[in-house]
């Protein structure tokens, strides 16, 4: 009897014990999820009223759409290229149908040869001021300060020519007709090549594949149909002129000028050649292309495909 | 004696599966609004980026959207006159 009364005094301590292991063990527990939660809660300071499901669905939406947004930025450059293609394509349209009297217009291509020159600046000027796109064949001979303006950077000219929408052109890196740009097509080439790098590195990619020779094509002589050959493999085409105000000789009023320009003048479709330093050519510029409007031109920068390109 | 002792544990023992219980629950929910903060807080730095990258984009290709805009004139004015 006494045995039993003892066996089942130990059932109940252990019993007992069990209880009380098993409550404290819950009760440490609690005390640890509590303290884990006072962590979560002081490393991350959020606010238990607010709907996070919902602002995560919204602040998704919004990255999208600047995803989105940043995707079309990015293809600018794409869009910019069909866009000129577009442009280029309109325009030989264009071209053809004046060439063919299809239409009652007339092409001129302003172009403007030597530069950049300080002189340039008003020359754009005057060209965005009468909403004129033309065409800068462009050489290095006076080197990064304007020949025109000592204190002036003539290189940054040409970012303003890719800015403002007109051609640029190769006319060679160093123009030397008389020092030795025509002794060889080797030499005219590297010129043109040096040109060619010159352009890209101002403009930050620009590729040109227009050229016109220092002092025209009669200029290069017997080598003219060699270069012409070298010209043709690394992808140019080439121009001269068929109209002029003659600012590259010694011309010597505005009435000179005006002569000579209106007796060049007749085609359907013109080249006209100025040279951007020329002051008089600057002072007449805006009656210049009020006139040609005038006479039914419209005015537009040169391009590869134009047939005024010799290829 | 003994049996109120029991009744007593038994109690003690149900009242702590009680609370350990609310505070897993507890627990479940703090964590799940931590990763939804955290979410958020990663979605708003993309967001951030983002804008800054399109900044950047906008500030470097400035010249090149505005000659887009600028051949784009260009282009349908010649289409006008085709």
């Amino acid at each position: 009897m006494a045995k039993s009364v003892r066996r089942n005094k130990r059932k109940f301590i252990i019993t007992l014990l069990i209880f009380l292991i098993m409550t404290s063990s819950f009760i440490y527990i609690y005390f640890y999820i509590d303290n884990e939660i006072n962590v979560l809660k002081t490393n991350h300071s959020y606010n238990s009223s607010l709907n996070y499901e919902s602002i995560i669905e919204e602040k998704t939406e919004q990255l999208l759409s600047i995803q989105e947004e940043y995707k079309t930025l990015e293809k600018s450059e794409e869009q910019l290229n069909q866009t000129k293609n577009d442009y280029y394509k309109s325009l030989k349209e264009l071209e053809d149908k004046v060439a063919n009297k299809e239409i009652d217009l007339k092409i001129a291509y302003l172009t403007f040869d030597d530069g950049p020159y300080y002189n340039t600046h008003k020359v754009l000027d005057i060209l965005d001021e009468y909403d004129v796109k033309a065409t800068f064949f462009t050489t290095s001979i006076n080197g990064e300060k304007c020949f025109d303006n000592g204190k002036a950077n003539c290189y940054e000219l040409y970012n303003e020519y890719q800015k403002r929408g007109h051609t640029i052109a190769n006319h060679t890196y160093t123009h030397g007709i008389f020092t030795g740009l025509y002794s060889s097509t080797d030499s005219f080439m590297d010129a043109v090549i040096k040109q060619e790098e010159h352009i890209k590195t101002q403009t930050g990619g620009y590729i040109t594949n227009i050229i016109r020779f220092p002092g025209g094509s009669a200029s290069a002589g017997r080598l003219k149909s060699s270069i012409i050959t070298k010209l043709r493999e690394r992808g140019y085409g080439w121009v001269d002129w068929t109209a002029a105000d003659g600012d590259g000789g010694s011309l010597k009023s505005t009435e000179q000028a005006w002569n000579n320009l209106k007796s060049s003048i007749g085609s359907n479709i013109e080249v006209i050649l100025f040279h951007d330093y020329n002051k008089i050519t600057t002072s007449i510029l805006p009656d210049v292309i009020n006139y040609l409007r005038s006479k039914n031109y419209i005015l537009l920068p040169l391009f590869y495909e134009s047939r005024m390109i010799n290829k | 004696m003994r049996k109120i002792i029991i009744v007593v544990l038994i109690a003690l023992f149900g009242l702590s599966c009680f609370m350990v219980g609310r505070k897993i629950w507890e627990y479940s929910t703090v964590k799940e609004n931590v990763v939804n903060y955290e979410k958020t807080k990663e979605l708003e730095s993309k967001i951030e980026k983002a804008n800054q990258d399109i900044e950047e984009i906008k500030t470097s290709k400035k010249d090149e959207l505005e000659r887009l805009e600028q051949w784009q004139k260009a282009l349908e004015e010649i289409k006008e006159n085709l």
